[in-house]
């Protein structure tokens, strides 16, 4: 619970809010517009195939985002993100003194995302809603859903699926399940589809962090 | 002499006030204490209490706002206040969670000038919360506000522990007054909150 004086908490939370995003995690590019690129993955780059889904989904008055025109992330859709290390976002500490290798995929809820990660294994720490963003009046309410799952991508893997995640909430956004759907066999054919036979998807569900790994 | 001397004095403390006194905007929207008659069969009374002595400033406002997937177009609905207690009519089925409240306090060299009068907004997350399903009478409980301590860069936060005093019945005692020549006093009165309250001229 904060206390603030309207003056100078607002902006300094938004301008960190947008830092996170914006300069300091790397928004990975959905391959699905760019299906060639496949063929010219750089060395360790990964290829995540996935989804995200919400349950109940955000109602259609829920939501409230104006996009800033400084970043091309889009903040109406949910941000999935990676990292190379398990990071706990209710442990405040945690968060902000972590300096890992984050990225983040920025994609509808229940459409398929093929993201090119270059974390092996790729930690996925939490899903970030944004529910509110106005860069005019300079607000907002965001939703950190924690997710400590992760995902045994090995730098040798091209593509590697990783489930459906699928999150369960209530009105207040207490998380009440995780639950990693396989949806492999609709997934594979999809892919071949997009990216013809010439690479291998290859089943790597994501489970959830051992304790050894956990912070 | 003496005269002239106080004159001055009064000039100069006038002058002050005027050029070096600023409102800051912002913050909650205060409204009338007094509740209005129960609108339709389908509304709840919702109410609270937060002891703010330890705040900076006494409660000025409180923001029930309407949550979750079912929400409605317009979701924030600004509550009645008096003495602590919160207090709002009419409320429609829904989740809600009280997302603010705060008050205004005088500050000195703020906003460029000498003095002002600035926000300061409580933000509980969504501690403070409610689902209204049957039409009735809601109660979000009493709290005693308490500052939490942080570090010296860090922003200040704040606590709200549960009290048994005020009880339900006390609270309900802060609020009947605003709702006479309504419905809602009567239900108010009737409802288990109550129990135990002593209305003028005897009745419970």
């Amino acid at each position: 619970m904060s206390r603030c004086t309207l003056r100078w908490a607002l902006p300094v939370l938004l301008l960190a809010a947008l830092l996170l995003f914006a300069g300091c995690a790397t928004e990975l590019k959905d391959l699905r517009t760019h299906p060639q690129d496949i063929s010219k993955l750089k060395p360790g780059q990964t290829v995540l195939v996935g989804q995200v889904v919400l349950d109940p989904p955000i109602g259609k008055n829920e939501q409230e985002v104006n996009n800033s025109i400084f970043t091309s992330t889009d903040y109406k859709k949910p941000l999935l993100v990676f990292d190379d290390q398990h990071v706990d976002y209710s442990k405040e500490n945690d968060a902000t003194a972590h300096a890992g290798n984050t990225e983040y995929v920025s994609h509808d809820f229940g459409k398929t995302f093929y993201a090119p990660t270059t974390n092996h294994p790729a930690y996925v720490n939490g899903l970030y809603i944004y529910l509110k963003m106005n860069t005019d009046k300079v607000a907002y309410d965001l939703r950190v859903l924690q997710t400590d799952l992760v995902v045994d991508a090995r730098p040798g893997d091209k593509a590697v699926y990783i489930g459906t995640i699928r999150y369960v909430r209530n009105d207040f956004w207490d998380l009440k399940k995780i639950e990693v759907v396989d949806d492999y066999a609709r997934e594979k054919r999809r892919f071949k589809k997009i990216f013809g036979g010439g690479v291998k998807l290859v089943k790597r569900l994501a489970h959830r962090v051992p304790a050894s790994a956990a912070r | 002499m003496h005269y002239r001397v106080i004159t001055q004095a009064i000039l100069l403390l006038a002058l002050t006030v005027l050029m070096g006194c600023t409102y800051v905007g912002g913050g909650g929207t205060s409204v009338d204490k007094e509740v209005k008659e129960v609108k339709d069969a389908k509304s709840s009374f919702v109410f609270g209490y937060v002891d703010m002595a330890d705040a900076d400033v006494p409660m000025d406002w409180a923001l029930l706002k309407e949550v979750g997937h079912n929400q409605r177009k317009e979701p924030d609905h600004w509550m009645r206040v008096q003495d602590g207690a919160f207090y709002l009519e009419n409320v429609q089925a829904g989740s809600y969670i009280l997302s603010e409240f705060g008050g205004r306090h005088w500050s000195m060299f703020c906003a460029n000038t000498l003095v002002c009068s600035e926000p300061i907004e409580y933000d509980p997350g969504t501690s403070m919360r409610l689902v209204v399903k049957k039409p009735g009478i809601y109660y979000l409980g009493a709290f005693k506000y308490k500052e939490a301590k942080t570090g010296f860069f860090e922003q200040d936060k704040f606590d709200l522990k549960s009290i048994d005093k005020p009880t339900p019945a006390e609270v309900v005692q802060k609020v009947l007054p605003a709702t006479k020549g309504t419905r809602w006093h009567d239900l108010l009165v009737r409802s288990s909150f109550a129990k135990g309250i002593t209305l003028k001229g005897g009745k419970q």
